[in-house]
């Protein structure tokens, strides 16, 4: 994950990242919806050489379909976070300056005005906060539900080895489109388990 | 930030907030103008975000966050509104009057609360506590939906970018000697004012107002004779030149 830097990132900026993740996960989906396409073709000009084949092509088809509109679902719920996130860090600053005011300027004339938009900034950022929370968690859900699914797809990859070792003259091209699978599904897993990590880093920012 | 009295009249009142001594060097310094009239104040081009704080807290020491009603931003920089986000959370019943092209930009700086009052072509007035405060239009100088406050009670021009210098924070604020100061003003108006043509329109329409006191939004306060000075100056200044080919 590129977040090495030593300044911890402001939540904001970690939703935006999970958003980011979820995204090139939702691209490698697509990428996996093609190679199911082309295995259902090859399959299909390899006839009962490769019938065992041909019946999981399906499976990996729904699977890539499933995880398009589930992490695009998601990224798009990160999204929101981000933006309820930048909201937050606005209204901080906002009170952070009044808070400030208060110290720098408690001599002047009219400085019990400050209170007023104060304890309206603090309102919100406990409403904020709230949401906050909410939106989090409801994102860790859906993230565990989609890993589940994820991991069928390891399933299917070693199914579609077997399969495409029994496909006679057509197995290299099984076998090409069987490592596609393995490839696209391990990559998948692999951003979805750095969303969760980012998830962890978003909590530890509260 | 320092705050001076600027002028009054029986219905108004100015103040001048500028020279921040806390200013970060790299930011150019800018005038921030407050018009009081009874119960209602209005913040003229506010600043940037960086002056947000030490301008908060100068103003509290002259009117209650109740009685700042109105801001007005005559065009859309930064250096003019960038703090909006800011004032949006702490004067969330103001109304902001600015240039109606710049309403979709200028709401870029974060807008929930206040409202936008665009501010229509040909200019028009604000009224605060039936006193009526005039925007004069000054398209093009330098930004193409720009607007000047005019106070005709205090007789106080607010000019914006026109008659802005370029110099040190710790300047007075008046104009003290016209002829050595044009040397500080020609560069920033022929680099920043596009328009020969917008520039006399705005001096013509200018010149037809009571005006006792000019109030830029960077540099010195002209008063008096200097304002009549200033536009003959400014009438004979080419404008509209980023590299001058004949030099």
């Amino acid at each position: 994950m590129p977040m090495t830097n030593t300044q911890p990132a402001g939540t904001f900026v970690i939703a935006a990242e999970i958003a980011a993740r979820l995204y090139r996960a939702t691209r490698v989906a697509e990428q996996l919806s093609l190679t199911a396409k082309n295995a259902h073709a090859v399959s299909a000009r390899a006839g009962q050489q490769a019938s065992g084949f041909r019946a999981i092509t399906s499976f990996i088809e729904d699977l890539a379909m499933t995880t398009i509109s589930q992490a695009s679902f998601i990224s798009q719920h990160a999204v929101e976070i981000a933006m309820l996130a930048t909201n937050r860090e606005r209204t901080m600053q906002a009170l952070k300056h009044f808070v400030s005011i208060e110290k720098r300027a408690a001599d002047a004339r009219y400085i019990d005005s400050i209170q007023a938009p104060a304890n309206t900034a603090r309102q919100t950022l406990v409403v904020l906060e709230q949401d906050f929370r909410d939106k989090l968690l409801s994102l860790e859900l859906q993230l565990e539900e989609i890993q589940q699914q994820i991991r069928a797809a390891s399933i299917i990859s070693s199914t579609s080895k077997v399969e495409a070792s029994q496909a006679g003259k057509f197995k290299p091209q099984l076998d090409v489109i069987a490592e596609n699978i393995a490839l696209a599904s391990e990559e998948i897993k692999n951003y979805l388990r750095q969303a969760r990590q980012l998830l962890t880093l978003a909590y530890q920012t509260l | 930030m320092k705050v001076h009295k600027l002028a009054s009249s029986a219905k108004t009142q100015w103040l001048v907030f500028g020279r921040d001594p806390a200013k970060p060097d790299k930011i150019i310094d800018t005038n921030q103008y407050l018009l009081r009239t009874k119960n209602r104040s209005l913040l003229m081009d506010p600043g940037g975000i960086e002056l947000f704080a030490p301008m908060l807290a100068a103003v509290l020491r002259e009117v209650p966050l109740d009685e700042l009603t109105d801001l007005f931003a005559s065009h859309q920089d930064p250096d003019i509104i960038s703090s909006l986000g800011l004032w949006d959370q702490a004067l969330p019943n103001a109304k902001l009057h600015s240039p109606w092209i710049w309403e979709g930009f200028i709401r870029h700086f974060g807008m929930n609360n206040i409202s936008y009052e665009p501010i229509a072509d040909e200019g028009g007035t604000i009224n605060l506590d039936g006193i009526e405060i005039e925007m004069i239009p000054a398209h093009y100088l330098h930004s193409s939906g720009n607007f000047h406050i005019y106070d005709p009670h205090a007789k106080v021009l607010m000019s914006g970018d026109v008659g802005a210098a370029l110099e040190s924070a710790d300047a007075p604020i008046d104009v003290t000697d016209f002829d050595s100061h044009t040397h500080k003003m020609k560069m920033f108006h022929q680099r920043w004012m596009p328009s020969n043509r917008a520039k006399n329109d705005w001096i013509a329409r200018v010149r037809k107002l009571d005006i006792d006191i000019m109030a830029p939004q960077h540099g010195r306060v002209f008063r008096g004779d200097d304002i009549k000075r200033f536009l003959d100056w400014f009438e004979a200044l080419e404008v509209g030149i980023a590299i001058d080919r004949s030099a």
